[in-house]
């Protein structure tokens, strides 16, 4: 029987033009079997339509910039108002500090600088599993 | 080879073959360096054998442009800064400046400014795009009133103004050309830099913007502006920076630099100008990596090749169109977050790298980068590095004091000739821009980025404290942090204000006229007329926003344009 691959939607904010880390995980993503779906120079609401659109199971973010904290916030409002559950993560430039506001507004997990791309496969694949296996129970 | 060499050499070979390889069963390592050049483990006259001589100041200047290095002046310590508000921004130009920024010399204050992102791609603070992004990483800088918080009480023919822009090169020019004429400068005393080089940022941060034509057109028009009218005006910073920071090996950086190069210089011709009118004032912004004498090598090489392609292939005559300038940027990608005092180790070697190759002007990154924008303390530090260097080291007493080393000559021929390996592969697929065009380029820095992480996880190549040698305990340097929100807010009732405090059917008027002449702008021997149309608009109090959504609205682009239809 085969198994649907997890979908992953990456998402990096408007005018972020960091992009050398998530290209790393787009790419470990992939290898490990899951589907990537990028959306780039999109804000918040875009990306949260897109990922209802796509019917994903987790949304990746990526920051770089410091606009993490803004664009997250109104990320997960949109997310919120949609009523649907799915998980977001965060990676790039976050400094530590910020976890604690990031983990109350809902976010995952949250992978910094010195992270390795297997962490959020290993993470993704987790989670999604759980997720899946829930609404099916 | 003479017999005593030979003689010498065989020697050391036995050496290497009895001692090394049969008693102590040793296998040489097999060192290929980040260019891809494979090394041996020491390198002789033989290996140099076919270098010409040469001397500092005479073409093609593999050991510097002058006669004299830094003993007659020393590099110019240039740090790129910027965040929150146009006044946030200028008291970091002033803590810098009292602890040691400067251009060539005291009078020579720089004022390199790195600006938010809606303004290097030409939105206001108040366009629904910039939610989030304005006044971070650099302030919001749209208005005549922005440049003079920046720059109120600088003395402009001596003072060397760069911002960091992208697309939005040209209104910013225009808009400082009418900011130093109101205060009663004449144009022709300008001395600052243009960027000028949005190819190379489009290629590599993929966010949207004119189509590559568009951007090429741009480029010739403010070169051609700028050479007509300020000839003291440095117009294009070519960067290696953004393919060192995306792992482009120090050859390949060099390669594509110089395809740009000589893309953009025919472009040039095209739009009617000499090359040697306008070449004296290219300068490239150059990536320093860890890779400490391949770096050397590679700063020797740049400018050696800079000068043999200028003079075979574009005939200059001018010495100066030969003489290549250079801005070294550290590698802010080699900052760990983890044992963020290494990172100052990191820079020091980076610095030295640059001075033994003989740079015009450095920026050094701080220890604190790996989290965020640098903190005071951290950017102090990055300009002791320099000062240390200075006035401690004794490093910059003699010129090339590297030069005649047999690895370092070795070196740089090698570097010199894959670059032009990577400069011709570019040229058979059509050239730099029909490369970006097509994603050539971006394929090969996408194929790095990945041969890196590679490297790092199986710890191929060791980062100290990221892959190698961690520690339990995380010393964890505080981010710096910016009032964002605060930032943007006041940034959207200025603009507001600028706008309400103008004559409306004036400003509506000149950006008709930029979007008509922009139109008209098909080719580029048509170059020369853009850029007074955008003088016009900035006197008529256009907004940098407004300027480049008028750009937009004749050529499209993926960035919204500014509306200006409702003035």
């Amino acid at each position: 029987m085969s198994v649907e691959k997890v979908r992953v939607l990456i998402g990096r904010f408007t005018l972020d033009g960091h992009d050398r880390g998530i290209f790393t995980v787009m790419n470990a993503l992939k290898k490990a079997g899951m589907e990537v779906i990028y959306v780039h120079f999109n804000n918040p609401l875009e990306i949260v339509n897109s990922a209802i659109q796509e019917g994903v199971d987790v949304i990746g973010l990526t920051s770089s910039m410091g606009e993490h904290l803004l664009e997250c916030s109104v990320l997960m409002e949109e997310l919120r108002k949609s009523e649907l559950d799915i998980p977001v993560i965060v990676g790039g430039v976050i400094p530590t500090s910020d976890l604690p506001k990031l983990t109350e507004m809902g976010i995952k997990k949250v992978f910094g600088p010195g992270s390795k791309p297997e962490e959020a496969v290993s993470f993704i694949s987790q989670i999604s599993l759980k997720n899946r296996q829930t609404r099916k129970g | 080879m003479s017999d005593e060499t030979m003689k010498l050499r065989r020697e050391w070979e036995r050496d290497i073959a009895e001692v090394y390889e049969k008693k102590l069963d040793f296998t040489l390592p097999d060192y290929i360096n980040e260019s891809g050049i494979p090394l041996k483990c020491v390198y002789d006259r033989e290996d140099v054998s076919d270098t010409p001589p040469e001397m500092p100041g005479q073409y093609p200047y593999t050991r510097g442009i002058r006669a004299l290095g830094y003993q007659y002046r020393p590099w110019m310590i240039q740090m790129l800064h910027g965040f929150g508000t146009s006044e946030e921004t200028r008291g970091r130009t002033d803590f810098l400046s009292k602890e040691g920024m400067r251009g060539y010399g005291k009078d020579n204050p720089v004022v390199l400014i790195e600006v938010d992102a809606p303004t290097t791609v030409g939105l206001d603070p108040d366009d629904p795009l910039s939610f989030g992004a304005t006044g971070l990483g650099g302030p919001s800088i749209s208005t005549l009133d922005d440049l003079d918080n920046l720059l109120k009480g600088y003395d402009l023919s001596k003072t060397r103004f760069a911002p960091n822009t992208r697309f939005t090169c040209l209104p910013m020019l225009a808009l400082y050309v009418v900011y130093a004429e109101n205060r009663g400068y004449k144009i022709e005393e300008l001395i600052g830099q243009s960027q000028n080089d949005s190819l190379t940022r489009w290629l590599t941060t993929d966010i949207g913007g004119p189509a590559p034509k568009v951007q090429q057109k741009l480029r010739a028009e403010l070169i051609h502006y700028t050479t007509n009218h300020m000839p003291r005006w440095n117009h294009t910073n070519l960067s290696g920076y953004h393919y060192g920071e995306m792992c482009a090996p120090p050859a390949q950086q060099l390669g594509i630099v110089m395809s740009q190069a000589v893309d953009l210089i025919s472009d040039c011709i095209k739009a009617g100008l000499n090359p040697d009118d306008f070449i004296p004032r290219l300068s490239s912004q150059v990536h320093m990596g860890m890779s400490l004498f391949e770096e050397i090598a590679k700063l020797r090489a740049w400018r050696r090749l800079w000068a043999k392609i200028m003079r075979e292939r574009f005939h200059c005559q001018n010495p100066r169109s030969l003489q290549y300038r250079m801005h070294v940027h550290t590698g802010g990608a080699s900052m760990t977050m983890e044992q963020p005092l290494n990172n100052i180790v990191r820079s020091t070697l980076q610095v030295l790298a640059s001075v033994l190759g003989g740079t015009q002007s450095l920026h050094t990154c701080s220890y604190d980068e790996a989290v965020g924008l640098p903190s005071e303390d951290a950017v102090r530090t990055a300009i002791r590095v320099n000062q240390i260097i200075l006035h401690e080291s004794g490093a910059p007493h003699v010129s090339d004091p590297l030069g005649g080393s047999f690895y370092v000559e070795w070196l740089t021929n090698r570097i010199e000739a894959e670059a032009r390996k990577v400069m011709n592969e570019i040229e058979d697929r059509g050239g730099f821009c029909k490369c970006v065009e097509s994603g050539f380029i971006r394929r090969l820095l996408n194929e790095r980025v990945i041969e890196w992480r590679q490297k790092v996880d199986k710890e191929e190549k060791v980062v100290v404290g990221l892959n190698r040698f961690r520690s339990e305990k995380q010393s964890d340097v505080p981010a710096f942090s910016v009032d964002v929100q605060k930032a943007s807010e006041i940034a959207i009732r200025r603009i507001e204000e600028y706008r309400a405090s103008r004559k409306a059917p004036q400003a509506r008027r000149a950006l008709e006229k930029v979007e008509q002449v922009m139109l008209a702008y098909e080719s580029l021997e048509q170059a020369g007329k853009l850029m007074p149309a955008l003088i016009e608009a900035a006197r008529a109090h256009c907004t940098l926003g407004e300027m480049m959504g008028a750009i937009y609205k004749a050529t499209g682009g993926q960035v919204h344009a500014s509306e200006y239809g409702k003035l």
